[in-house]
């Protein structure tokens, strides 16, 4: 992660959660490392890819998150070219450069040590440029300091405007199951 | 083929097949054995935009109180009426933001967009104002009990208004649970719920105070996402959530319950939730749309059809004014009426052939046969389960099932063919068999009706009536022959609500039996005739299938025909059964509804895909607990559930323009026309959804027309009325009872031209003879002053003469004369000739008006030598004409009478010599001479001025001026240059 992406990652955060950061410190949660993978599983062929620089941070007390994915970051696809393809075809990651999620949990938090809660978290999925309403499951669990968030979800090509091709219709599925498995760490109180 | 089977040692039977009458036995097609169903198809009627709103996607629509279709996509509103798509005007300013809701009140429509701002329509043609609540979309507009209105918004929380434009916003700040606000719904004890992220909260607002109350989990609320609300009439509260199905909250009790599980509901997310009549209607984000019966707890899925299919996404619903409502998506929009026609079809889609009969019983489950067999299918979860065959036409040696009835016991009589009647016990599936031998009249039996423990018999061999008190003693009463029945073919049984039970006949009328006795149905008209089917309304009248003939209403002595022209879709109609206030009638091809109320007749075809029925004599179960009537096909089954609000469901007429001379006027206030604005055309339109393109007015310009004009088109055009009192009537002509309500009408007047109104002729006359009063007045003027001129004239010529004959003038002239004579003969003998010169002038212009001024001057010297010699020079006369005014006019004399009069006035002396000069100046001919009055003086006539003004006026109309300063006695004579016509009129008197 370059410097330049780390600094507006911090102030994204900043601005999102500035009043919460300076009064309520304590119930923020980061993580910059999270795992996200996406799996295209289309009847000629399988795509996988997996980034492993997700940042993200969550506000237990007010009940409200934010996702940044550069789409850069994804990797482990089946041959380079096909890396090359999806971030120029598909996500034309040049252009549109981050996904975002950012939003509220609906159901209200009660993180007991150790005990799994699953939620639903509301609100806008930005991706490829393209802001859509998503309510998205998640399971979410919170041992010591280390809260860890795992949710599997769809994301509809159609409902982004990435256009597949006639001709690669039975390679790209156009509906995208996607994977996000996180840790997040309490933020350190100054 | 196998029809000789059964005819076989009937010789009854093959007499009625070669009646050609007896509908029941055309078998067509070889049948798979197992059938799906699934729930009904609804009466209802999609309308697909397209590019009709310029290839935008539906975002929100809501019908307006005039039945019109608002319709809100990205950027733009427009009306539809079932016809035509008509844009709203919609500020440009606006066009980048969705409409994302649509109210509309008596008064206005209310549009809310994804950008906060409200646009208030007042009618279709102004721009609409324009409102800025926040800045996040309006999810819903709902006026509360006080005539508030509440607006929530996607984020902003809720906006409250009143009618004086307080505005208030409660959100979170407030006490809300959560900004994105879904819903809204008002009760009537003035609470507004609102739907949100958070859970369900009511507000009130009592003089601009606030009250807020949350329900979440611990009030058991099983989510906290709500996406929509409904409220029933007993004030029952609906609400739909994200992933829960559906709860009911009970306000008087504050009971949460869940009743729609979401598996129920296959998991789906509510989208919207609406109530009509008895029924929950439910439509999901994932395009699902299921009715939930609120008594029975009934859950159906509906479906469209392939040809007319439902739309599949984000389902919203709206009520209609027709009487229906709503369901719709991005890309389509739907009619219905809900489940009061619902068509439960085959899932295979492939037709069993006629079916015989049909019986819904009393376990939830419908039996049904057809070539086949008889099947049973249960009604309830009807999605994917299997019909399951009782018996084949196999199982007693290729009978087959004619009829079925359901006694009290629940036990099924099943009619067939040959062996009898077969009792089937539903639970233990133990049959029994009664034929002949048991007492059965005959072993064919066409019919099964049952009423208190008596169940009666059509049979080949004539009617037999059992009696089921219980177990297996059944007996048998045998009627046939009974001469009151007329004959032994009766093709229906029908128990009237009274338990009158009619016998239809083949061939001899009607027969019943009342009171333990026959009676034949005594009406002419009818006694001859063979009836396939009787039903009896509500209104007690009889309803007779005739053969071939259509259907007969019979009530005491009236008999009414229903045939082709009346609407009906055949004239061969096998059945008819009363459902609410309609009478079912069905042919081969299709079902009609006769509304008993008014005679008119209703199809049902086109709506819900019913074609080619092949309903066969008993293929139809009317329930009279129920209120539903079943109708078996050869696709699936129809279900007619009590059909109250078919009965209600109208057309709204609108007058959308009306245009006088091509120029559209307001509607509304009679309206007065001049004479030549007459060629009037009104624009209208029928809203109609179920069948739009059949929309049929009645017309009709009272005062022009005499019979109504029926017509499909939207405009009628009047050309050149005549001057009169008009009134413009329109109303539906499928509905010919309609009611003033059901009316439009528009008055106005055309007025009679200007000159034909009575105030008009009264001032034209007034004015003629004004004018021809004033022709006598001026032609009495006319001749007044001819006989003035004529008079002036007499007078002038009379004073001239006097002059002319002046004893003095003479006198002083032979005076003068004897004296030259004696002096100077030769002076004498010119002096005469001068004095002869003068007297001949003088008669030679006795008679003429005007003279020239040579000529007068000449006139004038002559007097003046005459009177020369006299004063030799006491009188001097001085001429000064320019040659130009030598021809200009003069009156004759004119000029010696001023001498004359100079002479009579003045002294003439050597010593005080009298000067005349004569010159023309401006015009004007200018006699003048100095003033030297005599001590003594003539006495004075005035007369010979006057004359000469009073002739100047006359025929120059000019004016002589006469200046008097003195020293010098002037007369100014106006140059008279040329006759004119009015000198000519006079001077030809």
């Amino acid at each position: 992660m370059s410097v330049c992406q780390r600094i507006t990652f911090v102030f994204i955060i900043i601005l999102v959660l500035a009043g919460k950061l300076l009064f309520a410190q304590q119930s923020v949660y980061l993580t910059e490392n999270g795992m996200v993978s996406f799996t295209s599983d289309a009847p000629l062929e399988i795509i996988k890819a997996q980034s492993n620089t997700l940042q993200g941070a969550i506000d237990i007390d007010n009940q409200t998150f934010i996702f940044v994915l550069v789409n850069g970051t994804f990797e482990g696809f089946n041959s380079p070219l096909q890396q090359e393809h999806f971030h120029e075809n598909y996500m034309e990651s040049n252009i549109y450069q981050r996904t975002t999620f950012t939003g509220k949990i609906i159901e209200p938090l009660n993180l007991t040590n150790g005990k799994e809660q699953i939620v639903r978290a509301k609100g806008i999925l930005d991706l490829h440029g393209v802001k859509q309403e998503r309510i998205i499951k998640a399971h979410i669990v919170l041992i010591g300091n280390v809260l860890t968030i795992n949710s599997i979800f769809t994301v509809m090509m159609d409902d982004h405007h990435i256009r597949i091709p006639k001709v690669v219709s039975k390679k790209v599925a156009p509906e995208i199951e996607v994977k996000i498995n996180a840790t997040f760490i309490k933020s350190v109180a100054k | 083929m196998s029809l000789q089977w059964y005819s076989i040692g009937c010789y009854r039977f093959e007499k009625i097949l070669k009646s050609r009458r007896f509908l029941i036995l055309i078998l067509l097609y070889i049948i798979i054995n197992q059938q799906y169903t699934s729930a009904g198809e609804l009466l209802f009627r999609t309308f697909v935009p397209d590019y009709n709103i310029e290839g935008r996607k539906i975002t929100s629509f809501c019908e307006d109180y005039r039945g019109f279709l608002i319709i809100g996509t990205q950027g733009g509103l427009f009306k539809f009426d079932g016809n035509q798509y008509t844009p709203l005007p919609f500020p440009p300013s606006m066009t980048q933001f969705e409409i994302t809701k649509i109210y509309c009140d008596a008064e206005q429509r209310w549009v809310g967009l994804s950008n906060g701002s409200i646009l208030f329509y007042a009618d279709d043609l102004s721009e609409p104002t324009i409102l800025t609540t926040g800045k996040t979309a309006i999810t819903d507009i709902e006026k509360d009990k006080n005539g508030l209105v509440w607006l929530a918004s996607y984020g902003d929380g809720l906006f409250v208004l009143d009618n004086h434009g307080w505005q208030t916003n409660i959100a979170k700040s407030e006490g809300l649970t959560d900004n994105f606000v879904y819903t809204l719904q008002s009760d009537s004890t003035g609470w507004v719920w609102a739907g949100t992220d958070a859970g369900l909260v009511r507000c009130r607002i009592d003089n601009k105070t606030i009250e807020i109350q949350h329900f979440k989990y611990n009030n058991l609320l099983p989510d906290l996402i709500i996406h929509d609300l409904a409220l029933d009439k007993k004030n029952c509260l609906w609400i739909g959530f994200n992933e829960a199905g559906v709860a009911s909250y009970a306000i008087k009790d504050d009971v949460f319950k869940t009743v729609i599980g979401f598996d129920a509901i296959q998991q789906s997310e509510i989208w919207s939730l609406l109530i009509f009549e008895n029924e929950l209607w439910i439509g999901t984000e994932n395009g699902k749309l299921f009715g939930y019966d609120i008594d029975s707890g009934v859950l159906n899925e509906y479906f469209g059809t392939s040809t007319n299919s439902l739309p599949t996404r984000k389902l919203n619903t709206c009520y209609s004014n027709l009487g229906g409502f709503w369901i719709g998506d991005q890309e389509k929009l739907t009619w219905t009426l809900g489940g009061e026609i619902e068509y439960f079809k085959f899932e295979n889609q492939q037709p069993i052939g006629e079916v015989h009969a049909i019986l819904a019983d009393s376990k939830g489950f419908i039996w049904y046969c057809n070539e086949t067999g008889l099947f049973r299918k249960s009604l309830n979860n009807s999605n994917m389960v299997k019909a399951e065959l009782m018996f084949s036409t196999t199982f007693f040696k290729n009978t087959f099932f004619t009829c079925l009835y359901e006694d009290d016991n629940g036990l099924i009589w099943i009619g067939t063919f040959d062996k009898g009647v077969i009792v089937l016990n539903p639970k233990n599936k133990n049959i029994r068999v009664y034929q002949e031998q048991n007492g059965l009249a005959n072993n064919n039996v066409l019919s099964i009706a049952g009423d208190q423990n008596f169940i009666w018999f059509s049979t080949f061999g004539g009617i037999s009536r059992a009696y089921t008190t219980s177990g297996d003693n059944i007996e048998f009463e045998d009627y046939s022959g009974n001469s009151k029945l007329g004959n032994n073919y009766i093709f229906q049984i029908y128990i009237a609500p009274d338990h009158r039970v009619w016998f239809a006949t083949d061939g001899s009328g009607l027969s019943y039996f009342e009171n333990g006795k026959f009676e034949q149905l005594k009406n002419d008209h009818i006694s001859k005739k063979a009836i396939y089917s009787v039903t009896e309304d509500k209104f007690g009248a009889l309803w007779l299938a005739v053969a071939d003939e259509g259907v007969f209403r019979l009530q005491g002595d009236s008999l009414r025909q229903f045939g082709l022209s009346d609407g009906l879709g055949s004239l061969s109609v096998t059945s008819v059964a009363t459902v609410g206030n309609y009478v079912l009638v069905v042919n081969n091809h299709r079902v009609d509804l006769i509304n008993t109320t008014n005679g008119v007749i209703v199809q049902t075809g086109e709506n819900i895909d019913i074609h080619d029925i092949k309903a066969g004599l008993n293929a139809i179960d009317a329930n009279q607990h129920t209120g539903n009537c079943w109708i078996g096909t050869q696709y699936g089954y129809i279900r007619f559930n009590k059909l109250d609000r078919i009965a209600q469901v109208k057309p709204i007429l609108n007058l959308k323009s009306v245009l006088v001379n091509l120029e559209p006027v307001t509607i509304g206030q009679p309206i007065n026309l001049e004479y030549n604005q007459n060629n009037l055309s009104f624009d209208f339109t029928g809203i109609w959804y179920p069948r739009p393109g059949d929309m049929r007015f009645k017309a009709k310009l009272e005062g022009q027309d005499v019979n109504w004009y029926t017509t499909r088109d939207h405009i009628i055009r009047y050309s050149n009325l005549a001057p009169g009192k008009y009134s413009f009537r329109l109303l539906d002509a499928g509905n010919t009872n309609s009611s003033v309500e059901d009316q439009i009408s528009y008055n106005f007047t055309i007025k009679s031209p200007i000159w034909q109104r009575w105030w008009f002729i009264l001032a034209a006359a007034i004015f003629v003879l004004g004018i021809l009063r004033w022709f006598v007045h001026s032609r009495e003027l006319k001749m007044k002053t001819e006989q003035q001129i004529r008079h002036e004239k007499l007078e002038f010529e009379y004073s001239n003469l006097r002059n002319q004959v002046n004893p003095h003038f003479l006198f002083n002239s032979f005076s003068t004369l004897i004296a030259l004579i004696e002096s100077d003969a030769k002076n004498a003998v010119s002096y005469v000739e001068k004095l002869s010169d003068y007297f001949r002038n003088i008669l030679q212009f006795r008679d003429t008006e005007l003279i020239t001024l040579s000529e007068e001057q000449q006139l004038l010297e002559t007097y003046i030598f005459l009177q020369k010699k006299r004063y030799a020079n006491g009188l001097q006369l001085n001429i000064q004409i320019a040659e130009e005014f030598i021809l200009s006019r003069i009156p004759p004399m004119t000029l010696q009478m001023l001498a004359e009069n100079a002479l009579k006035h003045n002294v003439a002396s050597k010593s005080k010599p009298l000067l005349i000069n004569i010159s023309v100046e401006d015009d004007f001919i200018v006699v003048s001479n100095n003033l030297q009055a005599k001590n003594n003086p003539e006495v004075s006539t005035s007369l010979g001025l006057k004359n000469i003004s009073e002739r100047y006026r006359l025929f120059a109309d000019k004016k002589v001026i006469v200046e008097n300063n003195e020293v010098n006695f002037v007369v100014k004579l106006p140059l008279i240059q040329q006759i004119n016509s009015k000198q000519i009129q006079i001077l030809s008197l």
